[in-house]
């Protein structure tokens, strides 16, 4: 009891000298010092807003300012004085509103980390697959350096390789579509260039960019060897390009900005760019050449036509003129010509071709069906006028006169029985 | 025969006249109740000079003859000067080690010295100043002075 009493009496005083120690420094505290503290707290907060990274320290920003304005709200009115023409509660409010925005930013990352993370699976995932398919295609690459020195590469063998090919690039295109359709719930704008490098740090950046790259110097390496393949091998790597393209075109830049340093940025996509304009040049040409050469294989004389609208443009001048033509004067001669067309065009360029001149966007469904009505018309047109024609005409002509006789002399009749009765 | 009550007359009507030619050269407006408190005291650092400046308020003024009378001739300069007007509109100037507080009447283009006041033997250790109106607190450490222009205030 006795102790109790002492520790009781110890600690009152304590308390009493801490008070009065305090009042003391608090009655005497500087005013200019109260200013001093007030703008390092004030910068201490703004530091903090700008390192801070996570939910909680967002917390703790908004702990110091609850401090803060505990510490500072009886020099309210000092602070107004001296922070003219701002005021106490205008700085407070400011440095809240900003730690409330820094939350939202850090929240709205939060949401878009979870959708990296489900984005970085994905990519390891792909690119297990990709390097599998790397691995393909160097020897894919060296068997062509190989064939391109044999004098047995035939057509057959190039397009096996195609095929191989093909499959890598396809996959290649979905796996940037991918990627792409992931991040674009990201949207790379709202990121600082920190975030985007902490993003590129957690993917195999050279692999991307790489692979993206691969697939354009593969395609124009199998251009410029192989120029024997079928048209329908020509149009099916159009449509691969117009695809590459499309997705080149959507995110290369976005890509980029993920997956290659700044310094290096314009010159990377540059390089693309360059390559990629050279395969669709490639690819342009051996199209239409070998589309115009299967024409007129198939004694089908179109226009000279070098892009889409005027091998539209072609296809449909051909048609009127046949038309016009048929119209004045149907012969065997014309439907010979209808059906060499017809044939060709139902036999081989509807089966084979349509599909991937439409998915290239050299045509759409309503070409081919504007091609097949005229096709219609044409085939109307074109019949010859027959003898058997000309006599059913002939028996029709004969028909209509008896009938007219048989007419008047009835009516004769019916005249002559009038006149009697009168 | 003028006697002495009107010369006193005299003397007072031309008094009279004299102070109303006076007031009516002079201004004809004052503006009372003038409030030139300054909400926080200045701290500046003197320069090779001695100049000290608060760009905010827009006041410099050079402390030289100042430290000499505080410190006597060849005395380092002060690393930091600390200044506050008053309600009055008297400038208080002291700084770290002087013992003094010198009040200062503003003047066209002066500080005038009005008042020199003692506050420590051994000079301030770490002083402050801080508007109370209408007195103005020096604070040093734990000891806390009130200020007039007249001196210390009871």
């Amino acid at each position: 009891m006795e102790k109790l009493t002492i520790n009781t009496v110890l600690a009152t005083l304590l308390v009493l000298v801490l008070g009065f120690t305090g009042q003391v420094q608090a009655q005497f505290q500087s005013d200019f010092q109260i200013k001093q503290n007030f703008d390092r707290d004030h910068a201490e907060v703004l530091e903090a807003l700008k390192t801070i990274r996570t939910a909680e320290e967002v917390d703790e920003v908004i702990e110091m300012l609850n401090e803060m304005d505990s510490r500072y709200r009886d020099n309210e009115s000092l602070l107004n004085r001296v922070l003219y023409p701002e005021t106490y509660q205008r700085r407070m409010t400011n440095l809240r509103e900003l730690t409330q925005a820094t939350g939202t930013h850090i929240a709205s990352i939060g949401e878009k980390g979870d959708t990296i993370v489900v984005l970085e699976e994905r990519i390891a995932e792909l690119s297990t697959d990709a390097t599998r398919y790397q691995e393909r295609a160097d020897s894919l690459n060296q068997e062509l350096a190989a064939m391109r020195r044999s004098r047995d590469a035939n057509a057959a063998q190039a397009r096996r390789l195609r095929q191989e090919l093909d499959k890598r690039d396809a996959f290649i295109i979905n796996m940037v579509d991918s990627i792409f359709v992931a991040y674009e719930d990201v949207d790379l704008q709202s990121l600082s260039p920190a975030e985007r490098r902490g993003l590129a740090l957690e993917i195999d950046a050279q692999n991307v960019m790489g692979y993206i790259e691969s697939v354009v110097d593969n395609n124009i390496s199998f251009l410029n060897t192989h120029t024997e393949l079928s048209t329908q091998d020509f149009l099916k790597l159009y449509s691969v390009q117009v695809e590459f393209n499309r997705m080149w075109e959507n995110m290369g830049y976005d890509l980029a900005q993920i997956y290659v340093a700044e310094t290096r940025r314009s010159e990377r996509i540059g390089s693309i760019v360059e390559k990629v304009d050279e395969w669709e040049m490639l690819i342009d040409d051996a199209a239409w050449t070998t589309l115009s050469d299967a024409f007129a294989q198939n004694n089908i004389e179109l226009a000279p036509f070098s892009n889409s609208l005027e091998f539209y443009t072609s296809l449909n001048t051909y048609l009127d003129e046949a038309l016009a033509r048929a119209e004045d004067n149907g012969s065997d001669e014309e439907v010979e010509r209808y059906q060499r067309f017809a044939d060709f065009w139902f036999g081989t360029v509807k089966p084979n071709w349509q599909e991937y001149l439409i998915d290239a966007n050299l045509m759409t469904y309503e070409n081919f069906n504007t091609i097949d009505e005229k096709l219609t018309e044409w085939k109307l047109q074109a019949q010859p006028t027959t003898y058997t024609m000309l006599i059913l005409l002939g028996l029709a002509i004969v028909l209509i006169i008896i009938l007219l006789v048989l007419w008047l002399m009835a009516r004769g009749q019916t005249s002559g029985q009038t006149r009697e009765r009168r | 025969m003028v006697s002495m009550k009107h010369l006193r007359l005299l003397g007072n009507i031309s008094a009279a006249m004299l102070l109303v030619f006076a007031v009516a050269c002079g201004p004809s407006l004052t503006l009372t109740d003038v409030d030139y408190a300054q909400p926080m005291e200045s701290v500046a650092s003197p320069d090779q000079n001695g100049n000290v400046e608060d760009i905010r308020l827009g006041i410099r003024f050079n402390v030289t003859e100042l430290n000499i009378k505080e410190r006597g001739e060849g005395s380092p300069l002060p690393e930091e000067v600390r200044f506050i007007r008053s309600r009055d509109g008297y400038y208080f100037v002291t700084a770290p080690g002087y013992r003094n507080v010198y009040v200062f009447e503003v003047e066209e283009r002066a500080l005038d010295l009005e008042k020199v006041i003692r506050v420590s033997e051994a000079g301030l250790a770490n002083p402050a100043f801080n508007q109370r109106s209408p007195y103005i607190q020096l604070v040093d450490g734990d000891v806390e002075y009130r200020l007039t222009k007249d001196g210390l205030a009871n």
